[in-house]
C-alpha cells in the first residue's frame, strides 16, 4: 500500500472522528487536511505499517489543538461579548447538517423486523447523540477503541497520554453510555 | 470487552459510526480528495520513492537467510562446474549414422524382448 492508498482508505473515518469532536464540517475538514499534510511531509518515508498509528497521533493532536483554540476563543468571548456575535454565526453548530441521523443510513437495519428495527434505530440515535456530547477525551478514547479497534496501548499512543488515562477516559465514557443505553440494547 | 453490555455497545457503535460514513456528501468527499492530493504533492522529493512504492515489509531475519542461501547456491553451482568431468563436444557418430541406427529393425526387436534379455542376464550372472 502506498501513501495515497492509505490516505484514501483513512480519510473518511478521520473526517468522521474530527466531525464528532468539532461538530462542524469545515473545521473537521481542516483538521483532516492538516493531519494528511503533516503525515505526508514528515512521515512518508516511514514503513507503511507505521502510518496508521502516526496518522491517529497527528489527528488527535490536531483535534486537541482545535479544542485549546476553542477554549481561548470562548474565554475572549466572555471577556469581550461584542466579538462573539459575528464569530458565533459562522461557527455555530448545525447538527442537522454536520452529523446526520444514523438510522436512515444504516444498511444493517434493512432486513430486521419492524419492532427490532425501531428499537435498534432508537439505540443508534441515542448513541450518536451521546457520543457527540461526551467530553473530548472520553469521546476520542471511545471512538478509537470501539470504532477504530485500537487497543489500550495504541489508543494511549494516539492520544499522547498514559494507558491509565485511556482506561479512565474509556470507562467514564462507558459509564455515561450505559446509563443512557442499557434499556435499549 | 468486560460484559454483555460492552459487547452489544461495540456492535451498536460499529453500525452507528459506519452508517455515518454513508452520510458524507459529495462535496466533502471532493474536498477530502483534494486535501489528499495536496498532501501527496507535498511529500519531500527524497521520500517520494518510498511513499509511492508498494512496500512489502519482510522480517529482518529473512534477508539474512536469503543472503546466506544465495551464497550457498553460488558455491554449489561453482563446485559442480569445477568438479564435473570434461565433456567431449566432438561426437564420433555422424548424423548419417544416427539415421541408419534409427531405421534399423534389429534394435526394435531387442527392445520388444527386453524382459527376456534382462532375465537371461540375471540367469547368466547367477549361473
Amino acid at each position: 500500500m502506498n501513501l495515497d492508498q492509505f490516505l484514501e482508505k483513512s480519510e473518511q473515518r478521520a473526517y468522521q472522528i474530527a466531525l464528532y469532536a468539532t461538530r462542524n464540517s469545515d473545521e473537521a475538514l481542516d483538521i483532516v487536511q492538516d493531519a494528511m499534510m503533516k503525515l505526508a511531509q514528515q512521515y512518508s518515508d516511514k514503513p507503511s505499517a507505521e502510518w496508521g498509528p502516526l496518522f491517529h497521533r497527528i489527528l488527535q493532536s490536531k483535534i486537541h489543538d482545535w479544542y485549546r483554540r476553542q477554549n481561548v476563543r470562548q474565554k475572549w468571548r466572555q471577556i469581550l461579548p461584542f466579538l462573539s456575535s459575528s464569530d458565533s454565526n459562522s461557527n455555530e453548530l448545525n447538527n442537522n447538517e454536520a452529523i446526520n441521523d444514523p438510522i436512515e443510513n444504516a444498511p444493517e437495519l434493512k432486513n430486521t423486523k419492524p419492532d427490532d428495527k425501531l428499537e435498534q434505530s432508537r439505540a443508534m440515535k441515542i448513541l450518536n447523540d451521546a457520543v457527540q456530547n461526551l467530553p473530548q477525551r472520553q469521546q476520542q478514547a471511545f471512538l478509537l477503541r470501539n470504532w477504530e479497534g485500537l487497543n489500550v496501548a495504541e489508543t494511549a499512543t494516539a492520544m499522547n497520554c498514559s494507558q491509565g488515562s485511556v482506561k479512565t477516559h474509556y470507562s467514564r465514557a462507558i459509564h455515561s453510555l450505559r446509563s443512557l443505553l442499557e434499556d435499549h440494547i | 470487552m468486560s460484559d454483555l453490555f460492552e459487547r452489544k455497545l461495540h456492535d451498536l457503535s460499529q453500525q452507528t459510526f459506519d452508517s455515518q460514513l454513508n452520510t458524507i456528501n459529495d462535496s466533502v468527499k471532493q474536498r477530502l480528495r483534494q486535501s489528499r492530493q495536496q498532501a501527496i504533492a507535498a511529500i519531500p522529493q527524497h521520500s517520494k520513492a518510498n511513499a509511492n512504492a508498494i512496500v512489502i515489509n519482510f522480517p529482518a531475519w529473512l534477508s539474512t537467510v536469503s543472503t546466506a542461501t544465495a551464497f550457498a547456491s553460488i558455491a554449489i553451482v561453482a563446485s559442480l562446474l569445477w568438479l564435473q568431468p570434461e565433456f567431449n563436444n566432438e561426437s564420433n557418430v555422424s548424423p548419417l549414422d544416427d539415421i541408419s541406427i534409427l531405421t534399423s529393425n534389429d534394435e526394435f526387436e531387442m527392445y520388444e524382448n527386453l524382459d527376456f534379455y534382462l532375465w537371461l542376464e540375471n540367469e547368466d550372472s547367477a549361473g
